[in-house]
């Protein structure tokens, strides 16, 4: 369960007055206890604490993901098969069915048997194993949610053209946590090839995170040899349309003096890294290591090692990138072997954003007052499972209200958020029986 | 024996847009049960009455006080109840307390309410911190404050240490140090605050994770300080790690003048 944030609330008699305020006039260094609750005096500064406890199972305030393990190349695509129908997807929520009159399948959803898209000809191999014509081959990504289906053309003699359809299997939430992306398609592409077979398996490959599709375009004509057109299909990545958003490289082993390129992904799903594999033979060779952010920016990542920037190069050939199997790999958290850096910081699971809990005094008055007053700002702190802290609030001048001459004090009010697991309703919909919400509403005379 | 008249003035406010009928009580109830509040060493403090009224002009030991208040109160309006308590002094060196609860009654359920505490001599406006971490995390601080541009490399600092430009925004850097004798693990590090500097912070945790004695880590917040109050302020962070409390940095900063 993620973190869930809890103030403490009045006893049950006086939910108003939660001890889980309290005014100090000078500073704790403690954050598991303080000293009482004082009375303040006007002119004078105070320091506010308020206790925030995690109720959840996971901390308030995690890296998104610390899982550990080598990163890998992505699962290329099979276009050499001859399927049992129906084909189920990995979780077992959408499959393919196919029609023998027709030689076409179509993308169903299990439960309803609904058309998500399709249908598309099947025109499996010959006996004898030439292909020619239209031909079809896919694949799911590991958790089942995306599938890509490419279909190619294949012209007596070789080469043709072809079509890429990438779809969501069920509505999907992006990395931001803000749009929901409808079943349907998400991606899609064409062109014509040169290659002897248009298009193959290994053009394609889902990463082991089912974050990004990762498509070598097969080769058109006058392209050297040399150059890998490679895109990166994401559809985690923040975007104001439902197309999944891509990143494309143009690499040619010629130009950089290589022998090739490793592609991996990293095990969370979040990044993804170009490393060179020098020749040997060119001391010029093009050495360095590139990551790219594939879930939420697609941006190039500048690599650092305790937060300060670095440029690890690739020394020898055989590298190896590595998520560290330690507690909350943060820093140094990514190991590389054969290169000029043994370890740099994992920016997966380096920062992340932290509980805020917002206070503000109010004028005194018999239930939460909305409109009578003043903020004393914002404080913020990671909260551990079935822990608590006492955090602070700067000190600031108290002055007591004008205006009735009985009416000497104010109310204290938090306010607590978790965001983006458990985020606060808001001031506009205080409500004191929520464990997003505290008041200390007490007078000394 | 001295008598005294302890006054409270409390707002009972309708903000919705239909008139309401609220019924405001109030009633003793027990000092000691108040948590987070000091009570060692006090007596009871001793009530010769109690009471409400909505007269706020008549001098208090001459206006009619009730326990309970029947009120009906216009849309978007407030009404003013003061709370009359009067109270027996005790003897000298005698510290005395009481405690009373103010409900607000709507529909039958209890909406809101307040607390007060009627204290003989008056109530202590300062009181002793808690005593510090016994076993605290030993994540410090390692150097002053310093700024960079927006994701720079922390080194690479623009202006005086210590010294928050007003400007543009930029980045905080605060050098952690692990300055503990064993490797620390599941280390992180909080900006909680910037004090009253109005200095705006984006929040952010930094995941340090494993760290050896005498590792540095360059933290960075990004910081918006156009809005700021020339000053000098202290910002706090909070460090935790594992198998050690958590503990409260703090840092200096200064905010100049524009021009200066």
């Amino acid at each position: 369960m993620p973190g869930q944030i809890k103030l403490d609330p009045g006893p049950a008699t006086e939910i108003w007055n939660s001890d889980g305020i309290r005014l100090r006039s000078s500073q704790e260094m403690n954050l598991q206890t303080i000293g009482y609750h004082i009375k303040p005096i006007s002119g004078r500064s105070y320091f506010t604490y308020v206790k925030v406890t995690n109720i959840g199972s996971d901390p308030i305030g995690p890296c998104r993901c610390n899982k550990p393990g080598p990163w890998k190349s992505v699962t290329l695509f099979i276009d050499t098969f001859t399927p049992s129908w129906p084909v189920l997807a990995p979780d077992g929520a959408s499959r393919l069915t196919y029609f023998p009159g027709l030689d076409q399948f179509q993308l169903e959803q299990v439960s309803n048997g609904s058309v998500i898209a399709g249908p598309w000809f099947f025109h499996g191999k010959t006996p004898s194993g030439t292909q020619n014509g239209l031909q079809s081959f896919w694949a799911w990504s590991r958790d089942g949610l995306f599938f890509a289906v490419v279909v190619r053309d294949q012209q007596a003699g070789g080469g043709g053209s072809w079509w890429l359809d990438v779809y969501a299997t069920k509505p999907y939430i992006r990395a931001n946590g803000t749009r929901t992306v409808p079943r349907g398609n998400i991606y899609n592409s064409s062109g014509v090839s040169t290659a002897s077979n248009v298009i193959s398996g290994v053009n394609l490959g889902w990463n082991d995170a089912s974050t990004s599709l990762e498509f070598r375009r097969p080769p058109i004509q006058s392209q050297p040899l040399t150059q890998t057109e490679l895109t990166l299909i994401c559809p985690y990545v923040d975007a104001v349309s439902n197309v999944a958003p891509t990143y494309s490289w143009t690499l040619d082993t010629m130009v950089r003096s290589l022998s090739g390129w490793n592609f991996v992904h990293s095990p969370c799903g979040g990044l993804f890294a170009l490393v060179p594999r020098p020749n040997p033979n060119f001391t010029s060779a093009y050495r360095q290591l590139e990551i790219l952010d594939i879930l939420r920016t697609l941006m190039l990542i500048s690599q650092r090692q305790d937060n300060l920037l670095v440029g690890p190069a690739v020394v020898n050939n055989n590298t190896t990138v590595a998520t560290v199997t330690t507690t909350s790999p943060g820093r140094r958290g990514i190991k590389l072997t054969n290169m000029s850096l043994t370890e740099i910081d994992n920016s997966e699971c380096l920062a992340s954003a932290p509980a805020s809990v917002n206070l503000r005094r109010v004028r005194v008055s018999t239930i939460p007052n909305q409109i009578d007053y003043t903020n004393m700002g914002q404080a913020n702190a990671v909260i551990w499972p079935n822990h608590s802290l006492w955090i602070e609030f700067p000190s600031l001048q108290w002055i007591n209200p004008a205006g009735s001459p009985g009416q000497i004090h104010f109310c204290l009010q938090a306010n607590g958020d978790a965001s983006p697991d458990d985020p606060s309703p808001g001031w506009s919909s205080l409500n004191l029986n929520d464990r997003h919400f505290a008041q200390r509403n007490i007078i000394f005379t | 024996m001295t008598t005294t008249y302890r006054v409270v003035d409390i707002v009972v406010p309708n903000r919705s847009s239909n008139k309401v009928k609220v019924t405001v009580a109030i009633s003793p109830t027990d000092p000691a049960m108040l948590e987070g509040i000091e009570m060692e060493d006090n007596k009871l403090l001793k009530i010769l009455s109690y009471g409400l009224t909505q007269d706020i002009c008549t001098r208090v030991e001459r206006v009619r006080t009730q326990e309970k208040l029947n009120l009906q109160i216009d849309e978007f309006q407030d009404v003013l109840v003061r709370a009359i308590i009067t109270v027996q002094e005790p003897s000298k060196r005698t510290r005395a307390r009481a405690a009373f609860q103010i409900t607000d009654t709507r529909n039958g359920t209890v909406a809101g309410g307040v607390t007060i505490i009627c204290s003989s001599p008056q109530f202590p406006t300062d009181l002793p911190s808690a005593a510090g971490p016994t076993n605290p995390c030993p994540l410090f601080i390692a150097a002053e404050l310093t700024c960079v541009d927006p994701g720079a490399d922390p080194r690479l600092t623009v202006g005086q240490p210590g010294i928050i430009d007003t400007t543009k925004p930029q980045d905080l850097v605060v050098l952690i140090e692990n300055g503990g004798p064993k490797e620390l693990t599941n280390a992180l590090v909080c900006l909680e605050h910037t004090s009253d500097s109005n200095v705006l912070a984006v929040p952010l945790a930094w995941h340090i994770g494993t760290i050896e004695p005498g590792g540095r880590f360059w933290a960075t917040w990004e910081v918006d300080a156009r809005t700021a109050l020339p000053g000098n302020y202290e910002a706090t962070f909070v460090a935790q790690c594992d198998d050690y409390e958590p503990v409260r940095l703090s840092a200096k900063f200064a905010i100049r003048p524009p021009n200066w």
